[in-house]
This record gives C-alpha cells, sequence and structure tokens, in this order.
C-alpha cells in the first residue's frame, strides 16, 4: 500500500490578534490516510466548530499546520520543490460548497475551464483544449452547448456546481476534496451530481475526501468516515459500523438528531442522550480532559484528566472514549493506515 | 375533510414579481387551509414559491412583488384586504413569523429584553404596566427554555441556537393563532436544530397555535409536522398527511423526490430528478412538471392541472387523478 | 449560439467581443444618467478650450498683447485685463490646460495609489504595514503645505512637472480604497479556486481582483482629478505653478492682485470663477454616480 495524501498527527492553532492571548484550536492531532492503490470515498464529517473546513484547507495546502505534517506521496508539502508543488497541485483538486461565490463575476465561466489547460499544459492545440473541456463537462453530467459562453449568472446552482466538478476532472487528479458540494444546490439535484461524484471514483479510480455534516449521504457515498468533534476525531473507521452501530456519545448523539425523512421513526429513539447532552455549559479548558466531556452523559473521573487515546473496538473502527478503554489503544496513524489499507 | 374550523384559509394567492425581464408568477394560484393546532409544511425548492407565500401571509413582500389575487382568511378576515395599520396590529398579534435567518435579523445594538419589550408594546392599546410586560416576557423565555438572564444579553452574546430561541419567543409573546416559521433552522447544526425544533413544537402546542413550517428539507418535515404541501413552481403540486405523502406520494414530483431522498438503506444508489427547475419567467406550457415528468401524457403540455382532492384529506394536482374532468 | 466554441477562436470572435465592449459602454452611458450629464459638461468645456484655440490667435494671451480693461466687446468677447491680454484667448488656453493638469495628477495619483494598494492589500504582512502607516501619515499632513514648500524651491515649474508633483502626493486615498477592497476580494472563493487552477499571485491580481475593482479605480480616479486640479488652482491662486502659461488659477491670482473686484471688472474674475463651478459641478455628478455604481445598495428599488 502507499500512501497517497497523508496528515501526520496535525495540528492547526489560529491566534486572534497580535497581542491578545487568545487562540483557537482548530485541528489537534488529527490524522488521515488515503490510498494510491485503492480508489476510495473517505468522510470527514462533523458540525460547525469541528475543524473540517480547516482540515481541509491543510490537506489542500492551502494553510501550514502549526505541527504535524502533511504528506504527498510520502513527501512532506513543506519540503517540496516547485516541480513537485505542482505536480501536487494538479493531482489534489477541490470542489467547494458555493457555487455562486466559485466564479468570479466578470468572466463567462469558460474562464474556470480554460485556466487550468493552460496553467498546466493539458493540451497542445485549441481544438485539444477544446474536446477535454467538453469531454470533462459531459462527465460531470452537463451539455457543453448549454454551459459554455455563459456568465455565472445566467445559470443554476446545479449547473455551476456541476462545472466546478468538471473544472476539478479536467486535471486528471488522483484525489479530489469535495467541501460539502451539495449543501447549497435543491434537493432534486444533490441525488445526482452526489451519483456523479461516486461515478468519477468508480470509472476513473480518482479518491474522494467528502467533507459534511450530513451523515445519510455520507454513508450512502462513502466507505470510512471521520468525526471530528471541536478539531479532534471523535471516532473513525467504516461508515458501515460508525453510522448504523455509532459507539462514541458524540456520534451517537449526531446520529440520533438526524431527522430522518421517515413519519415514523422520530426524533426521541435515544433518550438518555439527548435529554442530557443539551449545550455546553463552558468549554472545556486546553489539556482538561476530552473536549466533550461537558456535554457527556457517561462522564467519568478519568475523562476529566486527559483527553482519551482511540481504542480498537473493531478491526475496522477505533473510538477516542473511555467507555472503550478495554479496547487496545491505538495511534490515529496507525489507525488511518489500518483504515486505508482495507 | 373541509375547511369549516380552519384557522387559516388562503384562496387562490397569486403574487409577481416585476423585473426588469418581466412579470415573474412567483405565487401562481395556491390554495390551502390550516386547522387549529396543526403543523403544516410547505416544502419545495428554490423558486417554488414557499418563501413568497410564507411572506405574503404577513404582507411583508418586497416593493418588486406584488399580490395579485387571493384570500387569506384568519378566523374568517381577509388580511390582504386589511389597512396597513390593521395589518400592523395583526402581525405578531395574530399571525407572526420567524423568519429566515431570523438569528440575524435581531438588532445587534439593542439588549434582547429591550426588543421583545419593543414588541409588546408596539400592540398594546392600553399602557401594560413594565411589570406586566416583563412577567410577560419572562414567562415566554422559561418557555423556550431560556434563562432570565438572556434579558441583558445583545445578541451577540448568545449562541445561535439560543438567538433562535428568542425569535421563536418573539414570535410567540402576543398568543399568536398561526406562526409561521420560514426555515428557521438552515443555519445551525443538526443538534442544535433538533433542540430548536423541538421548543418550537413544545411551545406550539402548549398555544394551541398552528405553525407553517416552511422549508426544503424533507427530514424535518417528517419530523415535525403533520401535514405537507408540496410546490413547484409556484404552485401547490400534492398536499396531504405527512405519512400518506412519504409513504404513498401521488404527484410524480412528489414521488421522485421522496425516492431521491437520502436514506440508510441505500449503499450508492442515488436517484436525482433528471431536468432543471422551471423558469418562471417563461414557464412551461401546462403543468410545470410536464418536462421532467416521467408519467408525462399529450395532455399535460397543454391543460393546467387544478388541485383537487382525489381522496379523503388528499389533494394532488395532475391530469393522472383527474381522469376525464375537464 | 449554435456549438460551443471558446471565445476568440474564430477571426470574428475577436470582433464581437469588441463590438459588444462597445455596446455595454454605450449601455453604460444610457444607464447612468448623470455620470452622462457630468461627462458631457465637462466634455463640452474641454471642447470649448479646443475649438477656441482654433479661432483665436493664442498670442491673444501674452501679456500687453491688447489694449488694458476694456470691458467685453465684439472685438474682445471677455474683455481684456489690467495686464493687456485677451480675456478670451487666456480662458481658452488656460481651460484645457486646468484639465491636463487634473488628469495627469490623477492619473498618477491614481497608479501610484493602485500599485501600492493591491500590493498591500493582497500580501499583507510587512509590506502593508510599512505603506498603511505612511499612507495614514501622508493623509494628515495637508498637501497645500508641502506642495507650497516643494513649489518654492522649484524654480521653473510647467504644467506637465506640476501636475506630476500634486499626483505624488495624491496617492495615499486610492491606495487605501484599493487596499481595503483588494484585502476583501483576496479571500473570496474564486480566486482560491483559480489557485487551485495553478494561477500564480501576479496572475490573480491582475486578472481576477483588479478586473473588479473598475468602479473603485474610476470613482478614485475622479475623485483624484478634482483633487489634483484643487490643488493646482489653490498653489496658482497663491501665485505659485506654471508662470509662462495661462491658467485658470493664476488668472484669479492677477485679478485679486489687480483689485479687479473692486474696480468693477467681473468679466476679469468671473470667467474663471464659473468655469471652476462647471469643473466640479461635472466631477461632484461623476463621483455621485460612480458611488451608486461601485454600491448598488444604494441605487434603490429600481422602478420595473
Amino acid at each position: 500500500m502507499k500512501s497517497l495524501l497523508e496528515a501526520q498527527n496535525v495540528t492547526r492553532i489560529f491566534d486572534s490578534g497580535l497581542l491578545s492571548k487568545g487562540h483557537t484550536v482548530a485541528v489537534d492531532g488529527v490524522s488521515l490516510m488515503i490510498n494510491e492503490d485503492k480508489p476510495s470515498i473517505t468522510t470527514i464529517a462533523g458540525e460547525s466548530g469541528s475543524g473540517k473546513t480547516t482540515l481541509a484547507r491543510l490537506l489542500l495546502g492551502m494553510i501550514q499546520p502549526t505541527s504535524g505534517s502533511i504528506l504527498y506521496r510520502g513527501q512532506s508539502l513543506t519540503a517540496m520543490d516547485r516541480r513537485a508543488r505542482k505536480k501536487f497541485r494538479r493531482e489534489v483538486q477541490a470542489i467547494f460548497q458555493d457555487p455562486y461565490e466559485a466564479y468570479n463575476p466578470i468572466y463567462k465561466v469558460d474562464q474556470t475551464l480554460t485556466t487550468p489547460v493552460r496553467k498546466f499544459g493539458l493540451a497542445r492545440s485549441r481544438e485539444e483544449a477544446q474536446q477535454r473541456i467538453t469531454d470533462s463537462l459531459r462527465m460531470a453530467g452537463l451539455r457543453p452547448e448549454e454551459t459554455l459562453g455563459r456568465y455565472p449568472h445566467q445559470l443554476s446552482g446545479g449547473q455551476r456546481q456541476r462545472i466546478m466538478v468538471a473544472r476539478a476532472l479536467l486535471l486528471n487528479p488522483r484525489v479530489i476534496l469535495a467541501d460539502e458540494p451539495v449543501s447549497m444546490v435543491d434537493a432534486s439535484l444533490r441525488a445526482t451530481i452526489l451519483e456523479s461524484l461516486v461515478k468519477v471514483k468508480r470509472e476513473l479510480g480518482i479518491s474522494l475526501i467528502y467533507i459534511t455534516h450530513d451523515l445519510t449521504t455520507a454513508y450512502q457515498a462513502s466507505q470510512n468516515i471521520y468525526i471530528l468533534y471541536r478539531g479532534c476525531v471523535a471516532e473513525m473507521g467504516s461508515v458501515e459500523k460508525v453510522i448504523k452501530n455509532p459507539k462514541h456519545p458524540y456520534t451517537r448523539l449526531l446520529v440520533s438528531s438526524v431527522p430522518l425523512p421517515d413519519p415514523d421513526i422520530r426524533w426521541g429513539r435515544e433518550g438518555e442522550i439527548e435529554a442530557k447532552a443539551s449545550a455546553p455549559s463552558a468549554p472545556v479548558k486546553e489539556g482538561g480532559g476530552c473536549k466533550f466531556s461537558n456535554r457527556c452523559p457517561y462522564v467519568m473521573a478519568e475523562c476529566r484528566q486527559a483527553p482519551p487515546p482511540l481504542f480498537l473496538t473493531d478491526d475496522d473502527r477505533a473510538v477516542a472514549c473511555y467507555l472503550y478503554k478495554a479496547g487496545a489503544p491505538v495511534s490515529g496513524r496507525d489507525m488511518a493506515k489500518s483504515l486505508a489499507r482495507d | 375533510m373541509d375547511r369549516n374550523g380552519c384557522v387559516l384559509d388562503v384562496r387562490d394567492l397569486r403574487v409577481s414579481y416585476h423585473t426588469a425581464a418581466g412579470p415573474v408568477r412567483a405565487v401562481n394560484g395556491v390554495s390551502f387551509f390550516l386547522r387549529p393546532g396543526e403543523r403544516l409544511g410547505l416544502v419545495g425548492e428554490s423558486g417554488s414559491g414557499k418563501t413568497t407565500t410564507a411572506l405574503s401571509l404577513m404582507r411583508l413582500l418586497q416593493e418588486s412583488a406584488v399580490i395579485e389575487g387571493g384570500e387569506v382568511l384568519l378566523d374568517g378576515v381577509d388580511l390582504l384586504r386589511l389597512s396597513e395599520e390593521q395589518m400592523r396590529l395583526a402581525r405578531f398579534a395574530d399571525i407572526s413569523l420567524i423568519p429566515q435567518g431570523a438569528m440575524n435579523s435581531l438588532n445587534p445594538m439593542m439588549k434582547v429584553g429591550e426588543q421583545l419589550r419593543d414588541t409588546i408594546r408596539a400592540h398594546q392599546h392600553e399602557g401594560n404596566s413594565k411589570v406586566a410586560i416583563d412577567a410577560r416576557i419572562l414567562e415566554v423565555l422559561q418557555s423556550v427554555e431560556l434563562l432570565a438572564s438572556v434579558m441583558d444579553s445583545y445578541p451577540h452574546e448568545l449562541s445561535g441556537g439560543m438567538k433562535q430561541r428568542v425569535c421563536i419567543a418573539m414570535a410567540i409573546l402576543l398568543n399568536p393563532k398561526v406562526i409561521i416559521a420560514d426555515e428557521p433552522t438552515s443555519a445551525l447544526d443538526v443538534v442544535v436544530q433538533r433542540q430548536v425544533m423541538e421548543t418550537l413544537r413544545r411551545v406550539q402546542e402548549a398555544l394551541d397555535a398552528s405553525v407553517i413550517l416552511v422549508g426544503h428539507d424533507m427530514g424535518l418535515m417528517a419530523q415535525f409536522v403533520d401535514r405537507v404541501g408540496v410546490m413547484y413552481g409556484g404552485k401547490l403540486a400534492e398536499v396531504g398527511p405527512v405519512r400518506g405523502i412519504f409513504k404513498d406520494p401521488l404527484h410524480p414530483y412528489t414521488q421522485m423526490l421522496i425516492k431521491s431522498l437520502p436514506n440508510l438503506d441505500m449503499k450508492e444508489d442515488f436517484r436525482g430528478i433528471p431536468g432543471l427547475t422551471p423558469s418562471l419567467l417563461t414557464p412551461p406550457s401546462g403543468c410545470m412538471f410536464h418536462p421532467r415528468c416521467p408519467h408525462a401524457m399529450p395532455r399535460c403540455s397543454v391543460d393546467v392541472p387544478v388541485l383537487a382532492e382525489v381522496k379523503p384529506d388528499r389533494w394532488v394536482s395532475c391530469h393522472l387523478y383527474d381522469g376525464g374532468q375537464a | 449560439m449554435s456549438a460551443a466554441t471558446l471565445p476568440g477562436t474564430t477571426p470574428f470572435g475577436a470582433l464581437t467581443t469588441v463590438w459588444g465592449a462597445l455596446r455595454r459602454v454605450v449601455a453604460f452611458f444610457r444607464d447612468n444618467r448623470l455620470f452622462t450629464a457630468g461627462v458631457v459638461l465637462l466634455l463640452a468645456l474641454d471642447l470649448f478650450g479646443l475649438i477656441g484655440l482654433q479661432l483665436i490667435s493664442p498670442k491673444g494671451a501674452d501679456m500687453g498683447a491688447v489694449p488694458l480693461n476694456l470691458s467685453p466687446s465684439a472685438a474682445h468677447p471677455l474683455g481684456t485685463d489690467g495686464l493687456g491680454r485677451d480675456m478670451f484667448a487666456v480662458m481658452v488656453i488656460g481651460i484645457p490646460n486646468t484639465f491636463k493638469i487634473g488628469f495627469l495628477a490623477g492619473a498618477v495619483g491614481v497608479l501610484i495609489g493602485t500599485l501600492i494598494g493591491l500590493f498591500a492589500g493582497y500580501y499583507r504582512g510587512y509590506v502593508d504595514t510599512i505603506f498603511s502607516s505612511f499612507a495614514d501619515v501622508m493623509l494628515v499632513i495637508p498637501t497645500l503645505a508641502i506642495l507650497i514648500t516643494v513649489s518654492a524651491y522649484v524654480r521653473v515649474v510647467t504644467v506637465e512637472l506640476m501636475a506630476v508633483i500634486v499626483g505624488l502626493l495624491a496617492w495615499p486615498l486610492p491606495a487605501r480604497v484599493i487596499r481595503s477592497q483588494t484585502l476583501s476580494l483576496r479571500e473570496r472563493l474564486f480566486v482560491q479556486v483559480a489557485k487551485l487552477s495553478g494561477q500564480n499571485d501576479f496572475e490573480i491580481i491582475t486578472l481576477q481582483i483588479l478586473p473588479n475593482l473598475t468602479a473603485y479605480l474610476a470613482a478614485s480616479f475622479v475623485g483624484a482629478v478634482s483633487g489634483g486640479i484643487l490643488a493646482s488652482v489653490g498653489l496658482e491662486v497663491l501665485g505659485l505653478g506654471p508662470q509662462n502659461v495661462p491658467t485658470i488659477g493664476r488668472t484669479l491670482f492677477y485679478a485679486f492682485k489687480y483689485t479687479a473686484l473692486l474696480r468693477g471688472m467681473w468679466w476679469w474674475w468671473a470667467p474663471p470663477v464659473v468655469t471652476l463651478a462647471i469643473i466640479f459641478t461635472g466631477l461632484f455628478q461623476m463621483s455621485i454616480s460612480l458611488d451608486k455604481i461601485a454600491n448598488p445598495r444604494l441605487k434603490g428599488s429600481s422602478r420595473g
């Protein structure tokens, strides 16, 4: 197994202001791995404040970690020369949440497609460029004659988002990071766009990192999932186990709060969890134990002492919770590697 | 099931926006009714007309929008025919709104308590004493599970969920009969969303008020409402009890919408609805959905279907169900 | 539109874009009446000067060229001043000069200011701190005081030189405006997308950020031109600035010096004053309408 894209125990701290003492730990010791030999879809799930957006930017090389490293093909991003950097830039692409903001309003949408072709030298002639562009538009489920030559405001949100998918595909990347790709798109189009992403993995062998707060689509689309809570990994493993049989109290809270579109399965199935895990009183101080301890209905003394390591509960799932300390403790990096391998 | 005894009766509501490119029929003949104590969901995608409908009930549309026809009967009184002043008094007292992005519509320069007092004071004919006003506010804050200390806070000092609960409090201060909630939880996390929705449900049941929940999240509808109205292209495609809509949808759009919903039993099985949402500027002829409908008949591109009760309490506007009728 | 083609791939493609741009310009003038009014006003004034130059001999503006202190007549439509200059000739030469100074000063100020603003706003950090502090300091110092000091040292001043000097002091305000816009634009999602598509910093600044600043550039330019004209006229009225060429401010300087007001020689001081009023009205109209374009929320509701 060869590591394609990897986060090794990355932490990212943001300082607020020049002189103030306050700082936010957006990402706290997270490890993740994507296997080069096996295309997969991995979900990074969490709510706002979980650090998933920061982790995405770290993986894309747009910001640097405060500690730990991001590796591409085994090489740290900070140690790359220009050529390696350019290769990384080409092979790791992204699709963002907002199909409106992703476009510069003064240009036609063609510009988002011709720019990467030009900058990465993907075509030797105009005809070849044209062909590549129309091919990737079709792959994304669009008709070139209906989309090219238009300004962003002349197209619908769904079309704009699909053009972004086409843009990501143009470069023939190895990894695509999709940051909430369908949350701002109409419900009827979500399934279509998600389907084209899954198709991309299946037919083109491109691995996807799907970042979302929607556990249901995460279940449908991906194989592995990392549940983030305030910068830490709360639970990670196969999507089948984590979502159908969640173990970490936070995961259980999340899963039980998802409004299922079935009037017969209403909220209130997990009475205990919701009743006690209401809004936190005060945030847990640094080094003051598990970050969920001030909301957790199962909190014990050791939870407040030190943050729990990941405990292996199944061979394809680990939980960062002292409730499962009977399992073997495993490092984030080892678990990430093991998940990527299977 | 008849309309008698309903608290809100909307009849043939028509609203258009006048844009530089021409008139846009955002709400094109919408009729529905709301029973006392009932929770109705108005669901649809962008451009379906659901938010315009909700705002029209409160007569809070922007200047470019014109209510071109119809009646909105609240306990028999047509809100559309009231004077500006009468409507102003009716808002929040008889029918109130939790607007989209409500958390951001709280005045950042005023303490929460002051804003709540303002709501009461704007509607009182006889001057109620400050003591009585504050007592009412505290009562309401308690019902939404907020501490009294919230009164002295500024909006930015509260979390998203707390701000949303302040907006719920504001909406129920004067015991309205109808509460309209326009995507009240769209900016909230799934855990907080659930807490806020459960608060809303508790509060509404205690008041015995009716709620119209406007949104696009079918999951929320399934969890919260009693009846669902599905909107498409400015019209109601289908209205019915929530179980019926989800388990036995009648309109082809509703059927495809339900099928496209993500659920935990369909791994890698995505079923979207092909095609694009209709342009309201140049709408399709006949039925708005016919270009995307798998059951479209020749008639569908000519005749506009009418919302009719095809089964008890099941209303559909589709030619598949009006066999032979004019 | 039949088969989709990339723009500019056909020979007609280039023409259509130029024609398209022209049509957009015409539409712009049609939609922004106030702006057009201002432009027309200024153009008319400038034309008056340029056409007038063809009609009369510029020699009339030399001192002692014509009899002194004559009130307006057929031979001298605007009379003559106390230095023996035909006022009509003076205005006809002076007005274009004033425009020249204003535009040159405005261009220099906006050019320098934009470069600094773009750089400081995009790269932030030390570069930004240094330039912003410098700009803030300069904004506080009264530029007229600096100009007077500089003019005292620079003996012979041409119109162009004065314009450049004024322009060199006009950059802080455009720099601040462009910097703050750049600061916010650089965070926009389409900039991140452009980075992912391989564009380097230079391309992002010139191709992504700069084109979105046209409204601010235009507004800053109008502001800088106004400021430039005001500063130069101010200097001239004080007796500084170009001495060999008739300018509006210099005319006023002479008018004050030779007490034209008390002597009732209105044709000496009135034309420059009226001209200045027209110029500033035109510039003001342009700047309000540019404000509305830059900030669409000021537009108000459109009447359908």
